[in-house]
């Protein structure tokens, strides 16, 4: 086991390496001449030569591969084109708060789409399962842009009982309810692809198992259904649930933008989605980096997790 | 035991009250073919101490039977549909779950064909014996642990102590299928269903196993119902033995009368006799297909392979009748071509 | 006389053994195999699974309608009625209402299909030939080029694709173009991965072995016996994708990343419903209804494909 989550460890540097060269030659898909680019049409050529230099726009492609490389591994992730602030001072917080949405969306599906899942297995073919499949094949359609403004529509402007966009009121407190309050409508729709993959993988990887020959000789044995169920069952369905809710995890940390954008959600896909548009490479390189550290972090988790349930990688 | 209507107690050897009766079991099953009937009409009786076997190719409906006596038939898509199954004169298809759970394991216990994957990989064999014995008795973890490991040494698990803290890849086929037999006999049983118990195991520990039955048989005095495609394990342990095809019994005998006199056409095939023309015995595979249980044949379901089958074959499906006192058979041609004449 | 289908019960007028014969014999026959191959598919398919054959043909209605959108759209895509402007559901003469320039949401939606549906499905389909193309060699070749490809496209696993194709289509500049490229490089791992595997278990199947044992080159190989084993998966696997892309090619354009407005598509359309939701819902909820049934269509009929493909699956 430890020498398997070491590999598993060591595996994810070379990728990561790949990632960083991905994010370096973002600068170069930039058409045209960059730092003219950054600045705009009114840039004295001063400034733009003045930009060039700030970026190492004027050395060769590896030197400014390894400064850049070398900035962001001692923390100083550049300066934002278009806020001119520290990038870190920009990703940061707003990293913090799409995880807040991320984790809270999850949860919800999650607590939807296990039992669901299981329930659906179990009892296939009933209501619950209809249900089930109703959910997933609605979720896994649904544009989530779509969706976040049908949400809007009928739960904030028609009903009256979420607000429309943010993470405060104006006149608020700032307390954790309001924050929940505030959380709630963006959580939902966010949840909206997960929990339907999450309650599909489930509903299938369970029926899997139901069906094999240990289930029906834990029967055999006089043991009763929750217990075949709880006990057995789950514990052998949910390797590839773990393994898909970690992946489901990180896409979530992409899977925000629309929801950011629309409800003004002051996250990390918001702030690429901006840096994007004012083509702020800074940015959008630091955001996407912590984004795949994140994810590849996540899954990393997920794999290490599967392991721990096999037996055979933890008596081996 | 109570509740047995039985005249006087049932002791081996006398035919009292059996221990299992089946009466008029029917299974079905749905497929997107249609329905399908999987076992037809299947009435037989298991007295305490006695090995029937249920012979038959795959499809025949004999694991359907194994599984529905024991309310295990995946639903859906299968189930019963008719028939009464009597544990000491109980229906158990009248009977709760709970019920249901508390003789299943302990009075009547189970074996599957394929010992790699009828243990849950995910826990210690020990833990799964264990968790049998508790879920049937009172017995402190410490009880059972010891339980546990005394009935691993008796089906002959060397190091016992040590397999109980094995998980179930670590073990090899025979020793799975050894553990699974330990299990089923964890709580004592009276009947045994061995659903092909020795078919995925190489042929040496095959005879093993079989014998490690026979043995158990003697000294617990089990009844078993045994279910196999193979006559040289029928030969081994059976004292009687029923041949299913396409869900229906085609035939019903003692081990001895049917290997010595075989009446049922699809009986003498199963046992490799055909008559040759030369007039030599040779073995040879039965041509064609079992039918597919979705578009049964409209007479004897035997007739499209059958060498003997006639127009009447087809019309009709022939009764059950006697060719000796406990010997049944369902042909028309019953016992006309005797093997030796 | 017998029902021409060889029942379980019995006629009650009696026939004779040989009638019930020729009739059980000639229904066997009937059922007989028949030759599967991946061509097949999308047939049997469709007359098994109602739910996939009601897909097709609402997909294909809504393609044959965006097609001929020039012929048969009562109004131009821009051509605006302020007078009528907000016109809900309904309105005379305008059957899914006006947006808030008064153009007829209809006449749009028919439009908006001739750049929303290409702008997923030919990144779809470039997607999928280039990873059977990368997947097979890979999966061939499993230690050499195999490891390398593989290694190259595990780093683009490690960004969220959605993340990955807004930063590749921001960076590009918007347009149509631009947001195919994304698309496309966003599926390629996917894709390669699903060619890459079902490469490597057709690679240990027996008559891949006999293949070879006959003589047969690699390159007769890969196009002879592996090809059409891994093109099956593929075809399931890239109409489950298409809802996926038609829904973030629109996406795109809702950020406006894709598309500019005033083009008529159904991401600018919902886009352009955001600031009007208030007033006239239907703005953005129609095109929002109509991606999500296009989107529902390719993955039932994905779904019954894949049925359709192996029935083991089917759960």
């Amino acid at each position: 086991m430890a020498r398997y989550a070491l590999l598993r460890i060591l595996a994810i540097v070379p990728i990561l390496f790949g990632v960083s060269v991905v994010l370096f030659l973002f600068l170069q898909l930039v058409p045209g001449d960059v730092a003219a680019t950054l600045l705009g049409p009114r840039a004295t050529a001063d400034k733009i030569a003045e930009i060039r230099a700030e970026l190492g726009l004027d050395q060769p492609l590896y030197r400014q591969y390894f400064s850049w490389l070398g900035g962001f591994l001692q923390g100083d992730m550049g300066r934002s084109i278009a806020l001119q602030v520290p990038v870190a001072s920009v990703v940061v917080p707003k990293f913090l708060n799409t995880l807040l949405l991320a984790g809270a969306a999850l949860l919800l599906a999650l607590a939807v789409g296990l039992p669901i899942g299981i329930l659906s297995a179990v009892r296939q073919y009933s209501w619950v399962d209809r249900l089930g499949t109703f959910l997933a094949v609605f979720g896994s359609a649904a544009p989530p842009f779509w969706l976040a403004l049908l949400l809007i529509y009928f739960f904030s402007l028609e009903l009256g009982w979420f607000p429309t966009s943010g993470m405060q009121s104006l006149r608020g407190d700032g307390g954790r309810l309001e924050l929940l309050h505030h959380l709630f409508l963006p959580a939902l729709a966010t949840s909206a692809i997960p929990m339907a993959v999450i309650t599909r993988l489930t509903r299938s990887s369970v029926l899997e198992v139901v069906r094999s020959d240990f289930v029906v000789a834990l029967r055999a044995r006089g043991l009763p259904s929750h217990r075949v169920i709880l006990r057995h069952t789950l514990r052998n369905a949910l390797p590839p649930v773990i393994s898909i809710t970690g992946l489901q995890a990180g896409f979530l940390l992409g899977g925000t933008v629309f929801v950011e954008v629309i409800f003004s959600w002051p996250g990390i896909g918001q702030q690429l989605y901006q840096a994007v548009l004012a083509k702020d490479i800074p940015v959008v390189q630091a955001a996407m980096l912590f984004i795949a550290l994140f994810f590849v972090v996540l899954n990393l988790l997920a794999d290490l997790a599967v392991a721990y349930l096999n037996p055979r990688l933890r008596a081996g | 035991m109570n509740g047995n209507a039985g005249p006087g107690p049932s002791r081996s050897g006398e035919r009292g009250t059996p221990l299992l009766a089946v009466e008029g079991l029917r299974c079905e099953f749905r497929t997107p073919a249609g329905r399908a009937i999987a076992v037809h009409d299947l009435s037989f009786s298991l007295h305490e101490g006695e090995v029937l076997a249920l012979v038959g190719e795959s499809g025949s409906g004999k694991s359907v039977t194994a599984l529905s006596l024991l309310g295990l038939l995946p639903d859906p898509p299968g189930r019963i549909t008719a028939g009464r199954i009597l544990y000491r004169g109980r229906d158990l298809r009248a009977l709760s779950r709970g019920a249901l759970n508390r003789l299943r394991g302990s009075e009547i216990a189970m074996i599957f064909q394929d010992p790699m994957t009828s243990l849950d990989p995910a826990f210690t064999v020990g833990d799964q014996m264990m968790e049998v014995l508790r879920q049937h008795e009172k017995v402190s973890p410490r009880a059972a642990r010891e339980r546990a490991v005394a009935m691993l040494a008796r089906v002959h698990i060397p190091e016992p102590a040590t397999r109980l803290d094995a998980f179930p890849f670590q073990l090899s086929g025979g020793l799975r299928q050894r553990v699974m037999i330990a299990m089923a006999l964890l709580c004592g049983p009276s009947l045994l269903l061995a659903d092909e118990p020795t078919t995925a195991l190489d042929v040496t520990v095959q005879a093993q196993i079989l014998r490690l039955l026979r043995e158990l048989r003697e000294e617990y005095r089990l009844a078993l119902l045994l279910i196999t495609h193979d006559f040289g394990v029928v030969r081994q342990v059976a004292d009687e033995v029923m041949v299913l095809y396409a869900g229906h019994l085609l035939e019903r005998a003692p081990a001895d009368a049917l290997f010595r006199a075989p009446a049922h056409p699809y009986t003498r095939d199963l046992l490799g006799a055909r008559p040759d023309p030369t007039g030599e015995r040779k073995l040879a595979p039965i041509p064609g297909l079992p039918p597919n249980l979705a578009h049964p044949l409209p007479g004897c379901p035997y007739a499209n392979r059958c060498g003997e089958a006639g127009d009447d074959c087809w019309a009709d499906l022939p009764a059950a009748h006697p060719v000796s006192a406990d010997h049944a058979v369902r042909c028309f041609r019953a016992g006309s071509p005797p093997l030796r004449p | 006389m017998p029902a021409p289908s060889p029942s379980s019960t019995k006629p009650s007028s009696q026939p004779t053994g040989a009638e019930a014969r020729r009739v059980w014999e000639a229904g066997e026959a009937a059922r007989g195999q028949r030759p599967e191959s991946a061509l097949r598919l999308f047939g049997k398919a469709l007359r098994r699974d109602r739910w996939a054959l009601a897909s097709g043909i609402f997909l294909l209605l809504v393609a044959l309608a965006s097609l001929v959108a020039p012929w048969i759209s009562p109004y131009g895509p821009n051509e605006a009625n302020p007078v009528l402007r907000l016109g809900g559901i309904g309105t005379p003469g305008h059957l899914l209402g006006l947006d808030q320039q008064g153009r007829d949401m209809l006449t749009r939606l028919l439009w908006g299909g001739r750049v929303a549906l290409p702008m997923a499905f030919i990144p779809v389909a470039a997607a999928t030939v280039v990873s059977l193309l990368l997947g097979m060699v890979a999966g061939y070749y499993r230690r050499g080029i195999g490891e390398l490809v593989m290694r190259l496209l595990d780093i683009l696993y490690a960004f969220p694709a959605v993340l990955l194709a807004i930063a590749i289509a921001g960076i590009l500049g918007p347009g149509m173009t631009n947001v195919m490229i994304s698309i496309f490089i966003v599926l390629l791992p996917y894709m390669t991965r699903v060619v890459y595997t079902s490469t490597l278990t057709v690679a240990e199947e027996d008559f891949v072995a006999a293949a070879r044992s006959s003589g047969a080159g690699d390159a007769s190989i890969l196009l002879r016996e592996i090809l059409p084993n891994v093109t099956a998966p593929m075809i399931v696997y890239a109409t489950l994708s298409l809802g996926l892309q038609v829904v973030f090619a629109a996406g795109l354009s809702f950020l406006g990343l894709g598309v500019q407005p005033p083009t008529a598509d159904w991401g600018v359309m919902t886009s352009d419903g955001r600031s009007v939701l208030a007033l006239a819902p239907h703005v953005s909820m129609v095109p929002g209804v109509l991606l999500l049934l296009v989107a529902l269509s390719f993955n039932l009929l994905g779904d019954g494909l894949r049925d359709a493909l192996d029935p083991k699956l089917r759960v």
